[in-house]
């Protein structure tokens, strides 16, 4: 790359390049226009000779120095926050560059500090910016991996997850298009998954609007919403550090009943992942009366489905012997 | 908004994945685009299976080449996926051996074919990325001569999470029927791994698969296959020069299909550049192998700049599956019976395959 053998970019050059450029194209010139070609080729310039320094090139490994110095400027000024804000208006391979600058950059690390980590608590407004890529498909899947990137760390997923931003995801992964929606829903995972502590903490505390918002998932009327969030539920009330939000979520009536109503849907992968959260219920050694209740009520009914249920999963090993402790408890269910 | 609002599905073309997902023809009810529709049956996928689609749609997305099929929307509707493609009306390669080309393309059409798959393979490379997927039948094309890539479920990157580029060590585990296209390093799954250039050999062992319209090592065992391509063992294309000449009584005690092949191949002669394209591709050391860029330049394509290329007359007689009354039966509940009828058509329809 031609940039070490000139060697004149240096990387306060480079962001500044960057910042004058992206700021021209904040301004929307009209196309075909000398000053938007001219901005456009300076962007792409400065991005790859940003890309050479910070991931290195075939022919040059990165120097830690120069990272060091281009770190220093990204940090000073709020290049990074005006690229976001406009990524729509770069190039297709433009943008996976930045995503590749801005997640290296993330990953920096010097002993046990994460600089820019630290950088990024002091500007929340990135993380803001990255969850509202999902709106626009052009930017949704770059913003995506930015934001899963930057949520690797404590700091920025506890941040979202107690922002007003983070329920913006319950309409994320409705999305229509199925792409986007999965994307943003491998965040929405991540988020409520990664970070065990922090997540059980959150949903501790948020948990009606929590709950509330994941109910109305649940009674999507998108099949792959509804897969979904059903499997994730599972995963999360088996979490041993969610045993409080278990606890909570199995002593309610209402949450048994969508459970029981997804057990009889016509998709059968549904009525599989209803099996691994109505099974809690079951299993749950003290549960409150308005559950045993219902579980009394279709006693017969439940043992007779369940003798049914699934049964040429011969090869599951797991999910018959859970079949067959569940039908055994309702059976023996005495008020 | 459902898939009837904005596009009318025709009839059933093709299946993929497994035969899993079906492709219809359909056509854009605002711009009157034909197009291909993918649909999935979700509840049929199992977890595992869903995320691939979720993953090939991922990298679809990533990718913006013209020698790579890309989807244009995605929708769910009823518990079915549907996938909106550009539509490539001579199908798959595949599709063109299967219908008619039963011992091989013509040269020129090969040449022409695996020159836009290097563009699409040098496209892939510079992003740091492994197709792991190069076969004739995930070579789309169409009659306006526009020639595509498929089936991005297997793609894997070579960067590391600090973006240097490392060796590849992941083996394919889920696409058995793939093992005869994948290079010895991927197969022999050794520490020193495999990288971008895995996908030349895979390209040297299709550029043999268009030529004499079967895939080398597809006849075997796959324990065999593996030692087979761990000698080096090197396959060839079948003509005069490779086709061991018969005496004719010999040529009469041959089985009538035995003969035919024999006829087919052992009268025609490829290029030697076309020769030694596919020789360079396959050599059994990775680094002994030109890249995707080296190989643009190489002799054997120069055949295609003499002339102009009308697909449309050397595929005859083979026509596009858009050209006849595609119209006739739309695509609703009885789309099996449909896919009956149209396996009933001759060679004028074709049928896809995406994988």
């Amino acid at each position: 790359m031609s940039i070490f053998k000139k060697g004149h970019k240096s990387p306060n050059d480079v962001v500044k390049g960057l910042t004058v450029a992206m700021t021209v194209l904040q301004q929307e010139p009209p196309a075909g226009t000398k000053k938007l070609d001219k901005a456009n080729e300076d962007l792409t310039k400065n991005l790859v000779a940003m890309k050479a320094i910070m991931c290195g090139t075939e022919q040059h490994e990165p120097q830690s120095e120069l990272i060091a110095q281009l770190a220093q400027e990204i940090y000073k000024s709020d290049v990074l926050e005006l690229v976001l804000k406009n990524l729509s208006h770069i190039s297709f391979e433009g943008k996976k560059d930045f995503t590749q600058i801005f997640n290296n950059l993330m990953r920096r690390q010097i002993g046990t500090r994460m600089p820019t980590v630290e950088f990024l608590c002091t500007k929340e407004g990135i993380l803001h910016i990255l969850i509202e890529g999902y709106e626009n498909p052009e930017i949704a899947l770059s913003c995506g991996v930015m934001l899963r990137e930057c949520i690797r760390a404590e700091a920025p997923a506890q941040a979202v997850l107690h922002s007003n931003a983070f329920f913006k995801f319950f309409e994320y992964v409705e999305l229509s298009t199925f792409d986007i929606a999965s994307d943003a829903f491998a965040t929405f995972k991540d988020l409520l998954t990664r970070h065990k502590v922090i997540c059980a903490e959150f949903l501790n505390k948020h948990y009606d609007r929590v709950f509330e918002c994941y109910t109305q998932l649940l009674g999507s009327e998108n099949y792959v919403t509804r897969r979904q969030s059903l499997k994730l539920l599972g995963e999360l009330l088996l979490d041993r550090h969610n045993y409080t939000i278990m606890t909570r979520y199995i002593s309610r009536p209402e949450n048994l009943k969508i459970m029981m109503n997804n057990l009889r849907d016509q998709s059968r992968n549904i009525q599989f992942e209803a099996f691994h959260v109505f099974k809690v219920f079951v299993a749950n050694p003290n549960k409150t009366k308005p559950i045993l209740d219902i579980l009394m009520k279709n006693q017969q009914k439940l043992v007779d489905f369940l003798s049914n249920f699934h049964n040429d999963r011969n090869d599951d090993e797991q999910f018959n012997e859970e079949k067959a402790y569940l039908i055994k408890q309702i059976r023996e269910l005495a008020q | 908004m459902g898939i009837q609002d904005e596009y009318t599905l025709f009839r059933t073309v093709g299946k993929c994945n497994f035969s899993n997902s079906k492709i219809h023809l359909a056509q854009n009810k605002s711009s009157n685009a034909l197009l291909a529709v993918k649909e999935t049956d979700l509840d049929s996928a199992s977890n595992e299976c869903f995320t691939f689609l979720q993953k090939e749609l991922w990298f679809s997305r990533s990718l913006s080449h013209e020698n790579i099929l890309v989807h244009e929307a995605t929708l769910i509707e009823n518990g079915k996926l549907y996938v909106v493609y550009d539509m490539m009306d001579y199908g798959s390669c595949t599709d063109l051996i299967e219908a008619h080309f039963k011992y091989g393309l013509p040269e020129l059409v090969i040449a022409y074919i695996l020159r836009e798959i290097l563009k699409a393979l040098r496209y892939i490379h510079s992003l740091h990325f492994i197709h792991r997927g190069v076969k004739a039948s995930h070579i789309l094309v169409s009659s306006d001569g526009r020639v595509k890539l498929s089936c991005h479920r297997n793609m894997i990157t070579v960067l590391n999470k600090d973006y240097r580029t490392t060796p590849v060590h992941d083996y394919p585990k889920h696409d058995t029927f793939l093992l005869p296209w994948l290079s010895p390093e991927i197969l022999q799954q050794n520490m020193a791994g495999y990288d971008t250039q895995s996908d030349i050999y895979s390209l040297g062992i299709t550029a043999c698969e268009l030529a004499n319209g079967h895939a080398p090592f597809t006849d075997m065992p796959s324990t065999q296959m593996l030692l087979e391509k761990l000698n080096g063992t090197m396959p060839c294309l079948l003509d005069k020069s490779t086709v061991p000449h018969n005496t004719d009584a010999a040529i009469e005690n041959m089985n009538p299909n035995m003969q035919e092949q024999y006829h087919a191949t052992g009268s025609r002669s490829f290029s030697p550049a076309y020769r030694k394209f596919v020789f360079s591709c396959l050599q059994r050391d990775p680094s002994q192998r030109p890249n995707a860029a080296d190989l643009l330049n190489h002799q054997y394509f120069n055949q295609i700049s003499q002339q102009e290329i009308d697909l449309k007359t050397l595929l005859q007689p083979l026509v596009p599956v858009t050209s006849k009354n595609y119209k006739t039966t739309v695509a609703g509940n009885d789309s099996e019976d449909l896919t009956k009828q149209f396996d009933c058509l001759n060679f004028s329809t074709v049928t896809w395959d995406f994988d």
